[in-house]
């Protein structure tokens, strides 16, 4: 016997739906083949919060408040370790930072190292290369986004597009493999290939032509970075969305090829919509650390082409910070960027809201 | 319940030729690309001090020997090491899984009184970093130093694993787990047999990530363990390379190291191998998918 | 003749003889070990056996005897002996330095875990002879040693013996400066001293050195006086007509065939001149010491300090590199590759000289042998640039770091001299029965017998033995087992470097500021050399960043430096 369910889905996704239905037939949401419809991964459901029901008194609220809680008490009991973990190893070190108001050293210890206030902090703000270190940054962080970011996404729709399925297995496993070199290997076998005396060069001069400048050219710098964090970590970064993937109702994909969508709307109009939520999440928290770049990248890498075009704020702390042993500079760089992140994420969430789409809370 | 199996998409329309070529030449592209440093250092640690003298790119050692295979491997040292990351990625794994799933799940509830505010608090972890001084008196004060404890227990979750996989959890449908709330079931019950069979690949996911995470980890080692006993794979094969570059001084060795390159990517080639080899068991969890079924009238 | 050969027939039989002794000595330390092997004893050992060997008259006697034969004394003030032949096996030590308790150690390890202590027989076996129980905590090679030390000083949890090294972590001045260690002069300076004997051989010069503002805060590992030399290969320079550069014309030649003249002879333009690891260029020593630049700091007549950025010895020296790197004589992955990387492209023959330390030479010759048996390598003495010019060598403190004692065991004098003796153990000089069993280890198990007479470590041994005891070693010798003629050669090479050779001034003195600051400019300096030297920037932009290390530090650093120097 068949049911017809009534599933509550949003408009978003309802337009969505009528759109590739292309014909003015009853909403696939009203109608249920074998099941109810469910909404793809991400969607956010309108729940119905029981604080809303006004025209309660306080103390009824109260007793009500206790007796939800009271039937929640199972989700308690499994939040419990992991908030006490957190307690332990995040918050109770944060403490740790207040070495950031302080002149530390490791010898004398929190309590017996000088007070300095805001000296750290404003060493900041006067230290002549902290700009360029800024602007590097963000340029890098920035091409990161715009080229690194969907190359993941779009290597996974490549990926869920092939028929065969053993070649699909076999092509997985080649594009993780380069996540797990570290990067003094990769940079070794980078300079082998394109450094001045390397492969291409060397193929370039056979050819009769003059050797190119890859690797010790400032101008090229940022782009060869993101370069080669794609080809380190694209295939990577395809594991969460294919595991998204995995999770659309296959369902949806039947409806649309009986109304006729082909492959590309179906990508668009499925695919991509289905696994919103994730790239929404992982977009916001890379938005929220767009003030770190790799370090040991960077770091192996930029005395070929200078400071000028090299120098982002992990290094910048390296030098200042932990070579010279001033840990209260350090401390004060991380809680800036920790400032930073938080309202970048802040604002990063409300657009999103803002657009109809789950944020990240 | 029905289950559904995800099905292949030549099931739905005909592929293109013209297509699927394509695909197939850009796949194969970009199989070359990615793996061609690799076919690189396989050759090199296979190579003999003649074929790296002149430093030129290799792809077949023309001399091809285990010399620096049998270097590194011979103290033993690799040995000890390989049991120390098996024991971190086997039980350090379990571990973050544990904590990370159950914390996720709680996460995911709605309307739970207080919910938001511990949400809040983990994701203010995200963009947290503790400093190295203040982790390790920490770890000193808990009595976990000098002891794998300290690389499993101070990284039990983290807080990406975390947002990830309670996105996955709040994609699955409120109906299945209402349904089951109204069957009497308690949340641990609905968790084990409800939401976790529903999100395997999620699951697989997120195992990889930490698994990965524990065989690479190298400096928590370095700073946490002072028994060298204790030090995982990555430590050994970094101690290695060291060895292996140091100058050969006046009175040692009557062996002498193999060129520093071909130690160096005999290393890299040890220490990508094992982990290699756990993927393809958690690999059929990314290509099919368990999808939810029906609620059956 | 006659005479040349009796004394031939002599030696030999006194080598014979001192060969005999060292077997003996070696079945008899093998028997202990074994010994030790049996059963893990926990009774504290007893104190190491007198055995016998040769008297210190003896040794000297027989040094006296092969007097420019087999061993050559010392030349000059900081210049080590060297030998062709070992001195016959003495003892340095009278008694166990150890009281019988434990000795935590802290130092840096660069080779893979040695076998447990219950397996290994050498450390069972330095655990009788210096009577403690010897445990040893490691950084994992240099770039782990700043983060560790960070920790173990904030936590409290000291070593008794805790290598330092300024110079891979400079923060450790500051905790010094503070009092985390003991302050070791009474211990160490005068008549005191006399207490350890192996000690007492060190140079004075090392005990200057290591001192920081006039204290002395721990025993040097003494490694040679020799800094950066520049490594180059003469059969090359023979090949292309330059074999004895006397000047910067000559050098510039030389480089020109290095990379034009296809010195290898292969027919293909694929060899350079130079390479140079990028992240030394600023101060390349060979290009420093061929234009007379003064070494970091000069002092001024009228008592303060100039910069070597600021001199124009230094402008000279900048204009030459920028000069070679314009004509393409320096090897072109110089501006991404380590200084490992340098010197594996020397070995495969791509440069024709770099920059290295002194004990680089040994190992260079016996590497490029096994590729290529007609290669020579040498050393490249300094010469100055210009005719009726001079040139210098910028020397080395003469140590790798020095092993302290943290301020909480120091409150116990009994214990510091404890940890002093064993320290004294632990430097005894070479060819002495505990440099021997220290370096060596058990004869027949860690060690064996090669070819040539000359022992070797086995594979076991090398994994015993490890970096077990590397805080602390013996005054530096030249000896060359597997090829001997090379000792005297290369004393040769150090006497003529150091007779030119500058001391960097404010090496034992403290700036605040340099502190806090150095790291951020040398970084910073190098950064901008090595643009004016690629000619991306012009000659003048030294003059901008004289400018900006004035305002960034450099000019305090100078006052305070002075200030310190003056005392």
């Amino acid at each position: 016997m068949r049911k017809v369910q009534l599933v509550r889905i949003s408009e978003g996704e309802r337009q969505t739906i009528s759109r590739l239905a292309q014909i003015p037939t009853l909403s696939i949401a009203s109608v249920s083949p074998q099941k109810p419809d469910m909404p793809p991964i991400g969607q956010k459901y309108q729940e119905l919060d029981s604080d809303s029901v006004a025209t309660k008194s306080t103390s009824h609220k109260h007793s009500l408040l206790l007796r939800r809680m009271w039937r929640e008490r199972w989700v308690y009991a499994l939040l419990l370790p992991g908030l006490l973990y957190f307690l332990a190893f995040y918050y109770l070190p944060l403490l740790g930072n207040i070495v950031a108001f302080q002149d530390y050293s490791p010898y004398l210890g929190f309590f017996r190292s000088p007070w300095i206030g805001l000296a750290n902090f404003a060493r900041l703000f006067t230290d002549p290369e902290i700009g360029i270190a800024i602007q590097n940054t963000l340029i890098i962080s920035i091409l990161q986004i715009l080229f690194a970011f969907p190359s993941g996404i779009a290597l996974a729709l490549l990926l869920n597009a092939l028929i065969s399925e053993r070649f699909k297995r076999f092509m997985q496993s080649v594009l993780y493999l380069p996540h797990f070199l570290g990067w003094v290997i990769i940079i070794s076998i980078w300079q082998q290939l394109f450094g001045g005396d390397g492969f291409l060069n060397h193929f370039i001069v056979g050819m009769g032509g003059k050797p190119i400048d890859i690797i010790t050219n400032p101008d090229f710098f940022k782009p060869m970075v993101v370069l080669q964090v794609m080809w380190k970590d694209s295939g990577w970064s395809t594991i969460i969305f294919m595991a998204a993937i995995t999770a659309i109702d296959t369902s949806l994909y039947e409806a649309a090829v009986v109304d006729g969508a082909n492959k590309w709307r179906r990508i668009w109009h499925i695919t991509l919509p289905g696994i919103r939520g994730i790239i929404v999440l992982l977009l916001i928290l890379r938005i929220g650390n767009i003030l770190s770049t790799g370090f040991e990248q960077i770091f192996l890498q930029r005395t070929a082409v200078g400071l000028n075009a090299s120098e982002v704020i992990d290094t910048f702390v390296y030098s200042r910070a932990l070579l010279s042993g001033d840990w209260g500079f350090a401390a004060a760089v991380a809680l800036v960027k920790t400032v930073i992140a938080a309202l970048l994420v802040y604002t990063a969430n409300r657009t999103v809201k803002k657009f109809g789409e789950a944020g990240l809370y | 319940m029905e289950r559904q199996v995800y099905t292949d998409m030549v099931r739905w329309d005909k592929p293109s030729f013209l297509g699927q070529s394509i695909l197939y030449l850009t796949m194969l592209i970009l199989a070359v690309v990615m793996l061609f440093p690799f076919l690189y250092v396989l050759a090199v640690s296979f190579s003999s001090s003649r074929d790296v003298a002149d430093g030129r790119l290799i792809i077949f050692p023309a001399h091809p020997t285990l010399a620096a295979y049998s270097w590194v491997l011979q103290g033993g040292q690799f040995l000890q090491g390989l049991e120390n990351s098996f024991f971190l990625v086997g039980i350090g794994t379990a571990f973050n899984m544990l904590m990370t799933t159950t914390m996720a799940y709680a996460l995911s509830r709605r309307g739970v009184p207080g919910n938001k505010f511990v949400l809040w608090a983990v994701l203010l972890t995200l963009l947290i970093a503790p400093g190295i001084i203040t982790k390790y008196l920490v770890v000193k004060q808990f009595g976990l130093l000098n002891t794998l404890w300290a690389l499993i227990i101070p990284g039990a979750i983290l807080p990406f694993n975390l947002v990830v996989l309670r996105q996955f959890f709040l994609s699955i449908p409120e109906e299945l787990i209402d349904s089951a709330k109204l069957d009497g079931a308690n949340d641990l019950q609905i968790l084990r047999s409800i939401v976790l069979p529903l999100s395997k690949a999620a699951l697989a996911a997120i195992a990889l990530f930490y698994a990965v995470g524990h065989w690479n980890s190298f400096f928590d080692a370095t700073i946490y363990l002072n028994n060298p006993q204790l030090y995982p794979v990555s430590v050994i094969l970094r101690l290695l390379v060291l060895q292996g570059g140091q100058s050969m001084t006046e009175t040692l060795t009557g062996q002498t190291a193999p060129p520093d390159q071909t130690v160096q990517m005999a290393v890299v080639v040890l220490a990508i191998v094992p982990i290699l080899l756990i993927y393809p068991f958690l690999q059929k969890y990314f290509t099919k998918g368990v999808l939810t079924g029906s609620i059956k009238g | 003749m006659s005479e040349e050969s009796s004394t031939k027939i002599e030696r030999d039989a006194h080598n014979i003889q001192s060969r005999r002794q060292f077997m003996r000595i070696a079945t008899l330390t093998a028997g202990s070990a074994l010994l030790a092997a049996c059963g893990e004893s926990q009774n504290p050992a007893p104190p190491v056996p007198q055995i016998p060997t040769v008297a210190p008259d003896a040794v000297t006697a027989t040094a006296q005897a092969s007097l420019g034969k087999t061993y050559f004394p010392s030349p000059a003030p900081g210049v080590p002996e060297a030998f062709t032949l070992p001195l016959p096996t003495f003892q340095s030590v009278t008694s166990a330095p150890g009281r019988g308790g434990t000795v935590n150690v802290f130092s840096i390890t660069y080779a893979a875990p040695e076998t447990p202590k219950n397996m290994n027989h050498y450390w069972q076996e330095l655990e009788k002879r210096l009577n403690v129980t010897w445990n040893v905590t490691y950084a994992v090679g240099n770039a782990n040693y700043s983060e560790k030390v960070a920790t173990l000083l904030a936590s409290g949890d000291l070593p008794d013996l805790f290598r330092l090294n300024t110079g891979i972590a400079p923060s450790l001045l500051q905790a010094i400066q503070q009092g985390a260690f003991t302050d070791l002069t009474p211990y160490l300076t005068g008549s005191a001293l006399n207490e350890y004997p192996n000690l007492a051989r060190f140079p004075a010069l090392l005990w200057q050195n290591v001192a920081i503002n006039g204290k002395i805060y721990g025993v040097p590992r003494p490694f040679g006086f020799t800094g950066g030399t520049l490594l180059y290969r003469k059969d090359w320079a023979q090949k292309v007509g330059v074999p004895n550069p006397k000047n910067a014309n000559d050098f510039f030649k030389l480089m020109q065939g290095f990379t034009k003249g296809d010195p290898d002879g292969n027919k293909s333009a694929d060899t350079w001149g130079m390479g140079f690891a990028a992240t030394g260029i600023a101060t390349h020593p060979f290009f420093m010491n061929m234009f007379n630049v003064p070494n970091q700091w000069r002092v001024e007549t009228n008592g303060s300090l100039t910069y070597f950025l600021q001199t124009n010895e230094y402008k000279a020296a900048v204009a030459f590199m920028t000069k070679m790197f314009a004509a393409g004589l320096f090897y072109p992955n110089s501006l991404t590759y380590t200084g490992l990387q340098i010197k594996q492209a020397f070995t495969a023959g791509k440069i024709g000289s770099f920059n290295d330390g002194f004990s680089t030479l040994y190992d260079q010759r016996t590497k490029i042998k096994t590729l290529n048996p007609n290669a020579d390598v040498g050393i490249l003495v300094p010469f100055a640039a210009n005719p009726g010019g001079k040139a210098n060598y910028w020397t080395s403190r003469g140590f790798l770091g020095f092993t302290g004692i943290p301020s909480s065991v120091g409150s116990n004098a009994d214990r510091v001299k404890e940890l002093l003796h064993i320290l004294d153990y632990l430097a005894a000089p070479t060819f002495s029965l505990e440099a021997n069993f220290l370096t060596l280890g058990i004869d027949g198990w860690d060690n064996k017998m090669g070819s040539q007479g000359v022992k070797a470590l086995t594979p076991t041994g090398t994994n015993e033995i490890g970096n077990l005891t590397n805080l602390m070693s013996g005054p530096l010798v030249y000896y060359y087992p597997s090829e001997p003629p090379l000792a005297p050669v290369a004393q040769e090479y150090t006497r003529r470097l150091l007779a030119i050779g500058v001391y960097n001034p404010v090496d034992s003195l403290v700036s605040p500021t340099a502190m806090k600051q150095q790291a951020t400019l040398d970084t910073l300096i190098n950064d901008r050399i090595l643009r004016i030297v690629r000619g991306i920037d012009p000659q003048s932009a030294l003059n901008d960043l004289i400018k900006q290390w004035m305002a960034q530090g450099g000019t305090q650093i100078a006052h305070e430096y002075a200030q310190a120097l003056h005392r």
